[in-house]
Parts: C-alpha cells; structure tokens; sequence
C-alpha cells in the first residue's frame, strides 16, 4: 500500500539523457518547497557540478562560487529543470560548465580590458 | 583522470555555505511557483460558482441518478443548502447548531427537494451560498470563530471548508452522471491544503495518536507545499518518530475527503510505515460527507 520512498542518494541518472521517475519526483518536491529534497541533490550531486566547475576553471574559489549560483538557481526556479528533456545530474553539470565558462570570458575580458588601459593610458595622456 | 578528481569531494564548509544562500534565496516549505493568494471567501465563491455551473449543464435525469449515501443529486444539493442554512445559524450564534449533526442536521433540507423542478434546488442552493457570502462579509473578521457540526473554526478556515466540501460534492455528481472530475484551481487547492496540513495534529490525536511525532509533508503539484507538522500529545520539538510523507496535493485532498484510500495514492513515504499509516488514516477523518 505504502510504497518505498528512495532518498536521492540512491537514484540512478535516467538513460540517454533522459529524466528518471526518481528526477521527476525530486523535481517536484524542489517546487514544493522541500529543503530536504535540496540537500539531498547537494549531497549526490554537489562533487559533480563541482568537478566540472573546476575543471574548467581551475580554481577553487571560482568553482566554489560556481557551485553556489548552480543550486540557489535550481531552488530559486525549480520548474526550470525539466525531467521529461533530461537528467538532473545533466542538466546540472550543463548549467556550471556554462557558469565557469561565462567566468572565464569575463576574466579574460577583464585582463585585455586592463591591458589595453595600460598600453593606452600613457598615450591619452600625451595627447591630452 | 581517477574518479575522485572528476567528482572531488566538496571543500570544507561548501555544502553548508551552498545551503544557507539557498534558504536565502527562498523560503523554505513555499511552493514555486507559487499560486496567487486570494482570500478564503473568494475561494468559496470560486468553488460555488464552478457547481453552480456544473449543475447547469445536467440534464433532467441526472438529477435523479444516485449520488451519495441515499441521496440522488437533487438530495445532495438539497444537503448543500441545509448545510449553508445552518452556517447561516452559525454565523448569527445559534448554540443549537454547535453540537448539531452535518448529515442529520440538513436531512429536511434534502428531503424537500423531492418533487421540485431542478431549477428551484439550484436557485434555493445559489440563494443559500449568497447568502453566506453576505453574511461573512458584514462586520466580520477572518479569525473570528464560528462553532457548528462539532467544529469550531475561524471563519476563514470555515469559509475553505465548504470550498472543500462544494469540490468533492461537485465530483460526486460529476462521477454519478459520467462526467470527468474537476481540480480546484491552484490558489483555491492551497487554501486547501494549508487548511489540511493545519488540522493534521487535530484529527491524529483523535484517531488515538498519541505518541509524539513529526510528520513531513510534502503535497506535489499546483496548490502543494512542504509542512513539518508535530502530532501526538505535547509533542516536542524533535519527535523520536519523524516520518516523511510526499504525495500530489490533489490527491491528498481526495483523501482528506475521504474519497481515495492511500493505497490509490502516488505516495512515497519514509519513516515508520504504521506511524504513516496512522497518520493517513487520520487525515481521511476529516471527512464531513
């Protein structure tokens, strides 16, 4: 009658990218305002996001952030993973490669940014 | 790459850092999206106009077809009246319908029904439901508490009641005369379901719960939401029997009206299974039918 509930701890990501009944169910608990569900997915999923964070920054302190704005987006805007186009895991891992990567562009920006100001700098003040 | 380097363990502090912002962020236990807030009368006028249409699409012999107990659906609407009859009564401090019984207390106006032209049951019903409205509005705060059918409630949770009770009569007649069931609409069901998570404790400890107890609720779906509720007698903070119930906000509201078992429920429960039993068992109670 009552059937067996399995922590998310103990999902298996669905096949071929696509969602599992267990991601479905995580999914709707997180819109449900289940806090435990949350913890669960940091706890199975956490060292993944992370690992892809770090591997594409290669920093801890950028890939910890990373980890952050990952799983706040996913408690903020719980509807905007959906089981039925793929897996939590994956759209996770998607979601902090394209965070690390938009830090990256932003530093690299940053850094050319800063460069030119000083290749510059001097000749405006000439010229001024 | 070894496997450890691909998912590295989290660095001290981050899962405790990524969990605080995240209840910053959002509120814990709130639904999202959340459906707008409307207010306990106007989910009352939401349910009461959605029968009013319902019953406007019946044909005359539907109106005979067997409902519920021994009544047809003209008898139903009938008992809808009687019970609106006697919130009015309430709602003017009548003691005689304090105590008074839900089913046996509206019988007459049920009764009366019989040989009427469906038309005059449903307009007597609408006039009864009016009336109501009318009646909660005049000078009359939300908290205020109306005693009637061994209930004593605020009126704003009086008023989501006989929402509740209109849905699942409504569904009763859907079902007596084949059409397919309704679903409140999402601010409607969360009145609903604040409602039920709110007289959880109530209804376990009459069904003989008396061991402390936290119960997690977790109802899915448009109108759900996440409670910890504490049940049982004078029960502490952190109960020795904690379960975990997630169940479809719908569904759960059919069982709270004692129209679905927990065995016809999409339910995943963790916990002591009899504790969750018991509590299930009390929620299907408060059923006034």
């Amino acid at each position: 009658v009552l059937a067996g509930y399995s922590p998310v701890d103990d999902l298996i990501p669905g096949p071929s990218g696509i969602g599992s009944d267990a991601d479905a169910l995580v999914a709707a608990r997180l819109a449900a305002g289940d806090h435990r569900a949350l913890t669960e997915v940091v706890d199975r999923l956490g060292p993944a996001v992370y690992g892809v964070a770090l591997r594409v920054l290669g920093y801890h302190a950028g890939a910890q952030d990373v980890v952050q704005d990952v799983f706040v987006e996913l408690w903020s805007h719980p509807d905007r993973y959906d089981p039925s186009a793929g897996s939590l895991r994956g759209y996770l891992t998607m979601q902090a490669r394209h965070r690390a990567v938009d830090l990256v562009r932003s530093e690299v920006r940053r850094v050319a940014l800063s460069k030119l100001q000083t290749v510059l700098a001097p000749q405006l003040l000439e010229s001024s | 790459m070894t496997a450890a380097e691909y998912h590295p363990a989290l660095p001290a502090g981050l899962r405790d850092r990524v969990l605080a912002a995240t209840r910053r962020a959002r509120a814990v236990g709130r639904p999202e999206p959340a459906a707008p807030e409307i207010s306990p009368a106007q989910a009352f006028r939401r349910a009461a106009d959605a029968f009013y249409g319902m019953l406007g699409i019946l044909q005359a012999a539907d109106w005979r077809k067997p409902a519920l107990r021994e009544l047809d659906v003209q008898g139903l609407v009938g008992h809808l009246t009687g019970v609106e009859e006697d919130v009015h009564r309430a709602l003017r401090g009548d003691p005689d319908v304090v105590q008074a019984s839900h089913i046996g207390s509206t019988q007459a106006a049920a009764d009366r029904q019989a040989g009427r032209p469906p038309a005059q049951t449903r307009a007597e019903w609408r006039h009864a439901v009016d009336s109501t409205l009318a009646l909660a509005r005049a000078d009359r705060d939300r908290g205020d508490e109306v005693a009637m059918h061994g209930m004593r409630l605020p009126l704003g949770m009086l008023l989501v009641a006989r929402a509740f009770e209109l849905w699942i009569h409504d569904n009763d007649i859907r079902h007596a005369v084949g059409l397919p069931p309704s679903v409140p609409d999402p601010s409607t069901l969360s009145l609903m379901t604040q409602a039920a998570a709110r007289l959880l404790p109530h209804a376990a400890v009459r069904v003989g719960l008396h061991e402390p107890a936290s119960v997690h609720l977790v109802l899915t779906g448009p109108g759900g939401g996440t409670w910890d509720i504490p049940i049982g007698q004078n029960p502490p903070a952190a109960a020795p029997n904690a379960i975990a119930i997630v169940t479809d906000a719908v569904g759960f509201c059919r069982l709270v009206a004692n129209r679905a078992t927990p065995g016809r429920l999409d339910l995943h429960i963790t916990g002591d299974p009899k504790c969750a039993a018991t509590v299930l068992a009390a929620a299907s109670t408060l059923a006034l039918d």
